[in-house]
């Protein structure tokens, strides 16, 4: 690997070199929040280095690429990661988080979604994924007094090793179909005209279910929401996100590089997938009575509105995903954020009745969670609004009728589960008992979420044109 | 009347801004009630001020009496456009006016009230919105916007089942829009495959080449709509709404958000599908006329007066409807002018129920009775309103009336003589209820204070432009013959079939 490379792949190393300096500087002196909030400032420094510092090689190693979709995704992530840490400054002290190792592995967790934004071969993807799923298991389960965190801890072990296997045996085959695990190739390799092809969409279609696993795709979501509720909630914001986020952005890549006509066979996969996550995920979001299950649910069906544009695909599709990720990933870290800032001791206000009234204890946070809700449920003016309007627009053109009228039946029935936990708090004739007034790094974080959901509604127009720009 | 206003300073936009503004501050100073209130009835005036200027401002050549127009977000072709024509005009007047009604009823406030100002100040935003965009996209926001101050005004201050009412209220209304939303994204891509030129303008989108997605499309436009209007069989939700809502809420909703249902088949439904349009005009009118007859053998039936109330804005509105179904210009300018009176005069009545009911602590006609001797000033009030209300000549509602009565007339004799026959229920329903509160025995309890002057001050504009209305609409009727013109003339065959069969 040459100097060039290296100064390519800047910005991730900064996010992992730091991360295992932070790792050995917590082994030494802990000062849990003090280094929480380095962690912080490694991963803006990181995304200043991603958006000032021009790569100067296109690609690394013949595994990542150093281009502008890469580094608006690298970006992003760091980003989503210091937002994070700055959340877990109080709440990781009252739940007694290690740390050195919680603030590190965020950031690895952060370069290896970077990585797999920016992979330019199956092997990449691999490797950045696992990077980050790996990291995830620990964070999950990191409060070992939490019988709930173990369980999720435990549940997503097990899934994601399923879904390992899985991705392995996929790329696998469609290595043997093409002879090559480079994006463009081994994606060409897969055209009409050979004789492998059949083998090398059995390769993508255990990819799929794979991706499945890791978005959590309808008939793959079933972890979903226990693991969203024993999480930490900040870990939550970061898995509910990034880690979904990053997934799509790597299959957008793989996807571009096939050749037309496409993989026309595979689209009745999908198909199946994103209707039955909006069906499941509707109603399965309709029951809940606690936000992060509610939550956990409901993102099963933004994935469905993800593949409903991933089908549609062209560069209004894409453009729709990439809007759609940015936007969905601001409001959910704003929701979970809200939830991590009310944390008392550690303890979270999940269930529906501890939110009882408490928009007149604390209207501000109150209100920006009910905010990032209605982002959520797109309702204008609020930037899901936006991202729903391309997806939508994205789908007709394609002429996915059902799949339209289907997202906007979702989007009716998500508008009365999102209603709830804002009824709660706001309309609710009881109240719960005051929560925690939060400190200054969470209502940072928040009113960053806040401004960035508002804005994108109302001024969509200039991160729209930034997301044609790095298009690949 | 003559001098036109170039688009020199954006006059639409200040409107849009200035309640936001006062939302904005009610906010930042929700720790100063009194001061929130003022700066609500401020907010409220200075708007009433700039549109009641804006009413003796003149159209130019396109029947724009203002107009805006910016780039807003390039990548779909979304603009920021605003036009004020003469129903808009009109519109906005109401709003300006109600608003402000709204404000004075609701000064005993005690509960967040600062939240309270803020939110119909919000409500205000949007529905000035609606009455002004031109942009599909826009119109859509604004249309939105004014669903979330509503579900709170509704869902926060109000009584009974109000959680119930509020989610109803929502989702019924988010169901049509979203159909809406559909219909304006198909329409936007035939459009732009057509022409190359992908846009939202009203204006661009008339010219589409629809041809058997018409009926489909007009559809989803229309039960967004017919949902706000609302029509027969989707009205369910108003009269759980209206039970529950505070005075204020109950105002905007019958005296405003009903009308931006009218106004938008108006301004979008009929302009941008004329075959479909005129080929549902009867259907129209037949729904029109079972809304007509069904709510006011409902509200005959209630012993909740403000439900009784809610139940003769579902009627007086299917007046309204059965003029646009007509396709006639002198019903349209009725309904049109039906639709500014109805706004004033059960605006006042909802607000004379609160008052009574913070009198009384009922709305239940038994419970009520004898007020004519116990608070005279209130019992005339409402006495009058009422009057109103069922059309008596030389009052408000019966100038729009007659108006829709002869238009229908002219082109379907049946259809106005049914419309017509309606007309004597509400008489029955509206003197049953004036009966029933002001006259008969007064049930023991403690005393009955009258009017205080505050309500006597927010009450009188309300009479007074009643008996204007009444006497003297013309020089609103002369801001509406241009657009009336230009809508029945762009749907050419409104006129050759002459609306109704």
């Amino acid at each position: 690997m040459s100097g060039l490379e290296l100064y390519a792949l800047l910005p991730q190393l900064i996010l992992a070199l730091g991360s295992t300096l932070l790792l050995m500087i917590g082994a030494w002196c802990p000062v849990r929040g003090r280094l929480m909030l380095i962690g912080a400032g490694l991963a803006l420094i990181a995304a200043l280095t991603a958006g000032a510092c021009q790569p100067p090689v296109a690609e690394v190693a013949g595994m990542f690429s150093a281009g502008p979709y890469a580094r608006f995704f690298t970006i992003l992530w760091s980003l989503l990661a210091a937002l994070v840490l700055l959340l877990s400054v109080r709440y990781g002290k009252e739940r007694r988080f290690p740390g050195g190792e919680y603030t590190s592995l965020i950031l690895f967790a952060a370069a290896g979604m970077s990585l797999l934004s920016s992979a330019s071969s199956l092997i990449g993807l691999f490797l950045g994924l696992e990077s980050f799923t790996i990291v995830l298991y620990i964070l999950i389960a990191i409060d070992k007094q939490c019988a709930f965190g173990t369980e999720a801890g435990l549940k997503y072990l097990v899934m994601g090793i399923v879904a390992t296997g899985l991705l392995t045996f996929g790329i696998a085959l469609i290595y043997v179909a093409t002879g090559s695990f480079h994006l463009p190739e081994a994606m060409v390799g897969l055209s009409t005209a050979t004789g492998l092809r059949p083998l090398g969409l059995l390769g993508w279609a255990l990819m799929l279910a794979a991706i499945g696993f890791k978005v959590s795709l309808a008939p793959f979501h079933l972890w979903t929401p226990d693991v969203y509720q024993g999480a930490p909630a900040s870990v939550t914001a970061l898995l509910s996100t990034g880690s979904k986020g990053a997934v799509f952005a790597a299959v957008l890549t793989a996807l571009a590089a096939v050749p037309e006509p496409g993989f026309t066979e595979l689209s009745p996969v999908i198909w199946v997938m994103a209707v039955l996550s909006l069906i499941l995920g509707t109603f399965g979001a309709l029951g809940q009575s606690n936000l992060k299950r509610m939550l956990a649910y409901s993102s099963v069906v933004h994935m469905g509105y993800l593949a409903t544009a991933l089908l549609a695909g062209g560069a209004d599709g894409w453009t729709a995903i990439i809007f759609y990720l940015a936007v969905y990933s601001i409001a959910t870290l704003g929701a979970f954020g809200v939830i991590t800032s009310f944390a008392m001791q550690g303890q979270e206000p999940q269930d529906y009745a501890d939110l009882a009234g408490l928009g007149y204890h604390h209207p501000r946070r109150s209100s920006a969670l009910a905010f990032f809700l209605l982002s959520l449920a797109g309702i204008p003016p609020t930037a899901g609004f936006i991202g729903k309007f391309g997806i939508f627009s994205a789908a007709i053109r394609g002429d996915l009728w059902t799949l339209a009228l289907l997202g906007i039946a979702a989007s009716l029935i998500s508008v009365y589960y999102y209603l709830r936990p804002i009824i709660v708090l706001f309309m609710a004739d009881e109240r719960s008992v005051c929560l925690h007034p939060g400190e200054i790094w969470e209502h940072s974080v928040l009113a960053f979420c806040f401004i960035g959901t508002l804005i994108f509604g109302l001024i969509p127009g200039p991160l729209l044109d930034l997301i044609q720009f790095v298009l690949p | 009347m003559t001098t036109v206003v170039t688009a020199s300073f954006p006059w639409l936009s200040l409107l849009l801004a200035l309640p936001l503004l006062g939302a904005l501050l009610c906010l930042v100073f929700r720790n100063q009630v009194d001061e929130c209130k003022w700066f609500s009835l401020a907010t409220t005036l200075v708007i009433f001020a700039v549109s009641a200027w804006m009413f003796f401002q003149g159209a130019d050549a396109n029947g724009w009496y203002f107009y805006e127009d910016h780039a807003w977000i390039g990548r779909y072709g979304i603009r920021y456009t605003l036009g004020m024509d003469g129903i808009s005009l009109l519109m906005i007047v109401l709003t300006g006016f109600l608003q402000i009604i709204a404000v004075a009823i609701s000064w005993h406030q005690k509960k967040h009230a600062p939240l309270f100002f803020a939110l119909i100040l919000l409500l205000e935003t949007g529905i000035i919105g609606v009455f002004l965009a031109l942009d599909l996209v826009l119109f859509y926001l604004f249309w939105e916007m004014m669903l979330i101050p509503m579900l709170f005004l509704i869902g926060v201050w109000g009584h009974g089942p109000r959680v119930y009412a509020a989610v109803k209220f929502f989702l019924f209304t988010m169901a049509g829009s979203l159909l809406m939303l559909i219909a304006i994204i198909a329409l936007y891509l035939m459009h732009g495959q057509q022409t190359g030129d992908y846009s939202f303008a009203l204006q661009a989108l008339k010219q589409t080449e629809m041809g058997g997605w018409e009926p489909w499309l007009f559809a989803g436009f229309m039960l967004a709509f017919l949902v706000k209007v609302p029509i027969v069989p989707l009205h369910t939700w108003l009269p759980d709404a209206h039970t529950v809502a505070p005075a204020a809420g109950s105002l905007d909703l019958a005296g405003l958000l009903l009308k931006t249902g009218v106004f938008g088949i108006l301004r979008f439904a009929f302009p941008l599908f004329p075959d479909a349009a005129s080929a549902s005009l009867p259907l129209l009118a037949i729904l029109a006329l079972a809304g007509l007859y069904h709510a006011a053998w409902a509200a005959y039936r209630q012993t909740d007066i403000k439900r009784l109330i809610a139940y003769s804005s579902v009627s007086h509105l299917g007046v309204v409807m059965l003029g646009v179904a007509s396709g006639n210009r002198i019903a349209l300018e009725g309904s049109i002018l039906l639709m500014v009176c109805h706004g004033i005069t059960t605006g006042a009545l909802f607000g004379m129920v609160s008052m009574i009911r913070r009198r009384t602590g009922t709305r239940e006609m038994e419970k009520l009775g004898g007020m004519w001797k116990e608070t005279p000033v209130l019992a005339a009030f409402f006495l009058y309103f009422s009057l109103a209300s069922l059309g008596l000549p030389g009052l408000a509602n019966f100038a729009g009336e007659i108006l829709v009565f002869i238009g229908t007339f002219q082109v379907a004799p049946v259809w106005g003589g049914l419309a017509l026959a309606g007309m004597v229920f509400a008489a029955a329903y509206l003197l049953r209820m004036v009966q029933g509160v002001i006259w008969g025995e007064r049930p023991d309890g403690r005393d009955w204070p009258d009017l205080t002057w505050r309500e006597v001050l927010a009450l009188v504009p309300l009479a007074v432009a009643t008996l204007w209305l009444g006497v003297y609409p013309g020089p609103l009727l002369a801001h509406l013959h241009e657009p009336v013109r230009l809508i029945l003339e762009q749907g050419q065959i409104l006129l050759t079939a002459g609306g109704l069969p």
